[in-house]
């Protein structure tokens, strides 16, 4: 019998396409969406995993501010990192080095200022003062050239990202140029490859300016260390290491623990909470457009049931049960949401593919998340379409058939 | 099991009645109505709109139930029923055939004629084939594809007849079958409900067309809710007994033998309520069977 009204279904649906199709909109708004954010979530999480499966596992991130309580879905758990800067020195980063167990310190120093060569500026790129090995913690090959060494000293030279060679200088492979920062020019003798996507690293290479961290003088402004990286000797004895270094800091700092030591994992855990509850977030508004679109069933179903009185009066007098009759007509909503969530699906895939195409983004669509969205929109199908259909059911034949439609 | 004559008494109605509305805007459709029906009859009930013909064929075809009485359709009390067995009831034993045809235009005829099969559950080339069949027996096997409204209002009735026909239903009832159709056609649809009785099947027939009586092997007249004149007639033979017995009855019918009829109507110059009137008043006061519409005609009485 459930074939016979899908059937019935498919035939009111295909006698009213253009309507159907108005129907269905906001379902295949709400499963395109749905599934497209979802879809970037997941993207990202699995670029991040892969990127961390990359680095090294004896690396500690020392970050400024105390992390919060995880509070989720609140506003600070969000701008927690961005708000607290400035809390870390460059003793502190001095005094981690001295840590027993500590491989290397890497501080990423933030500079303002705008770098410029031959007249023009660079301005939205990030100027970040640093030592060795940077790009081997960050998992950041060169593609040209080489990395300023550790015992490198105060002379003046650049690694830059390829954003800035292909923007600033014009060309791939811009060595030996030398682009000016408050004045003083470095000269470049490296460019970094491509950044991937999702990369464990906070800031954007492609778009920075990587000076050594001895180089820059008082005169050339303050520089703010926004995290400090630290290598250990061995992966086991992280735990120990990290509380040395906490001990270390807390000196510093006048007993206040004022920074936050992360290790691997937990580094990863904020950049990858901020975006899932991104995600969450925005697929939540997204769902709303699934409750937009089943009261949109559900305002159609009840104009089709006072439309085909008639043929509701027809199909009872000729002996359809009321059981029946609901079943045609519930059976006619499922068929709209569901089609529209099949269309969804197509359409998500289609956004991923562009987004694919035109950014970095890797757009993953998981099973579950299909299976999700359609019992979400069968769900949809039956809530909707069941006031609408008891009300076909309900109507009383000889009426109905005297209805003239 | 009640028996008379040779027939098993098919439907049994003792006293039915059926009230429309309540308090002031109080209807009696049916009162007090008492019929028995026999297997192979074919019946034309007569009389004018609001007589109550189409509420009696109404709750015979289990569309509608009485406000009390007692109606046994093969032995069994239907108007005790619940709904959803009264509706399998009707699908397997009741064929409607109505005057606007009622046949669904998003479907073939075909499939039309297979409605009441799949209702059944009965599989879908079982069931396109005894469509298939009973269009065969009315003779459109060549519209079998067509929607229906591609077709006359003759071949649309005819279509109609073989969607009654295809559950093979203990009775057939057909409200003013040609009411809608011109003279030829009229005449090719009662000739297959003529040749559908000689079959075997029971048939009730609604119309005001005192010719066609002549396809009936017995005639109910009604008025005003009530059977005034019952009688067997011989097949093919035209009434003039009927049409005389309709006149007489038109006018005689001021002299008010039918007491209990309701105090509203008695206002009214002629007893036959104008078919507009009766309708809005069914309609606009649909809930039945309440309590307020029995004391109500408790009070009439």
């Amino acid at each position: 019998m459930i074939f016979e009204y899908f059937k019935m279904a498919t035939a009111s649906i295909r006698s009213a396409r253009f309507r159907s199709a108005l129907t269905m909109f906001g379902i295949i708004i709400g499963v395109s969406s749905v599934m497209t954010i979802v879809g970037l979530g997941e993207g990202v999480k699995q670029q991040v995993a892969t990127q961390v499966s990359e680095i090294s596992d004896s690396l500690l991130v020392v970050r400024p501010g105390k992390r919060a309580a995880p509070k989720p879905f609140s506003l600070d758990s969000i701008r927690f990192f961005n708000s607290a800067t400035g809390s870390l020195s460059e003793k502190d980063w001095r005094d981690i080095e001295g840590v027993e167990g500590v491989e290397s310190a890497v501080p990423i120093g933030v500079l303002s200022g705008v770098a410029s060569y031959d007249g023009t500026e660079y301005s939205n790129g990030n100027i970040v003062a640093s030592v060795a090995p940077l790009p081997e913690l960050l998992n950041q090959p060169i593609e040209y050239g080489e990395f300023f060494a550790k015992n490198h000293g105060n002379r003046r030279v650049a690694v830059i990202g390829r954003g800035v060679a292909e923007d600033l200088f014009k060309e791939n492979v811009p060595i030996g140029k030398s682009l000016e920062i408050r004045g003083k020019k470095y000269v470049v003798q490296g460019v970094f490859e491509q950044q991937k996507s999702g990369s464990f690293s906070v800031f954007n290479v492609n778009n920075s300016i990587i000076i050594p961290y001895d180089s820059v003088g008082p005169e050339d402004g303050t520089v703010q260390i926004s995290q400090i990286y630290v290598e250990a000797d061995f992966a086991e004895g992280l735990p120990v290491l990290s509380e040395s270094i906490r001990q270390s800091l807390k000196t510093n700092h006048a007993g206040q623990e004022d920074f936050t030591i992360l290790e691997r994992e937990e580094a990863l855990e904020v950049t990858n909470g901020v975006f899932y509850q991104l995600t969450v977030f925005t697929a939540g508004v997204a769902f709303i457009s699934f409750i937009v679109g089943g009261i949109g069933i559900m305002n159609i179903m009840f104009a089709t049931v006072s439309e085909r009185k008639r043929e509701i009066g027809i199909r009872k007098a000729i002996g359809a049960t009321n059981v029946q009759i609901l079943g045609q007509f519930v059976m006619e909503s499922i068929v709209l949401s569901s089609f529209g969530a099949f269309i969804g699906v197509v359409v998500s895939y289609i956004a991923n593919g562009v987004i694919r195409v035109t950014t970095d983004l890797q757009p993953v669509t998981t099973i579950e998340v299909i299976a999700i969205v359609c019992g979400l929109s069968i769900a949809t199908g039956v809530v909707s379409g069941f006031l609408p259909a008891a009300k076909a059911a309900r109507k009383d034949p000889i009426e109905s058939l005297r209805s003239q439609n | 099991m009640y028996y008379t004559g040779r027939f098993m008494a098919l439907i049994e109605i003792k006293e039915l009645t059926k009230v429309y509305g309540f308090g002031d805007a109080t209807t009696v459709a049916l009162d007090e109505v008492s019929l028995n029906v026999e297997k192979g009859e074919f019946i034309a009930v007569m009389g004018p709109s609001g007589s109550g013909k189409t509420t009696l064929m109404n709750i015979i075809g289990m569309l509608d139930r009485p406000t009390h009485g007692e109606y046994k359709l093969g032995s069994k009390h239907v108007s005790r029923m619940g709904r959803i067995r009264q509706a399998r009831r009707r699908r397997d034993s009741i064929g409607f055939i109505f005057q606007s045809f009622n046949l669904l235009p998003k479907l073939t005829i075909l499939e039309n004629v297979a409605l009441p099969l799949a209702y059944k559950g009965m599989p879908h080339k079982k069931r396109m084939k005894a469509a298939g069949h009973a269009l065969e027996q009315v003779g459109l096997t060549d519209k079998e594809y067509n929607l229906s409204t591609q077709l006359s209002g003759g071949q649309l009735q005819r279509a109609a007849i073989a969607r009654a026909l295809v559950n093979d239903p203990s009775i057939i009832i057909a409200d003013e079958p040609t009411g809608n159709l011109d003279s030829v056609s009229a005449r090719v649809v009662m000739e297959l409900l003529s040749d559908i009785h000689r079959v075997g099947n029971t048939v009730l027939m609604v119309t005001h067309n005192p010719s066609l009586t002549r396809y009936a092997d017995r005639i109910i007249y009604m008025l005003d809710g009530s059977i005034v004149y019952d009688e067997a007639t011989a097949v093919g033979e035209v009434s003039d007994r009927v049409q005389k017995a309709v006149d007489s009855l038109r006018e005689s019918s001021d002299d008010d033998r039918l007491a209990d009829v309701s105090a509203m109507m008695e206002t009214m110059p002629e007893k036959v309520t104008p078919p507009q009137k009766r309708k809005s008043q069914g309609k606009s006061a649909r809930p039945k069977r309440s309590k307020k519409s029995r004391k109500r005609k408790r009070q009439t009485k």
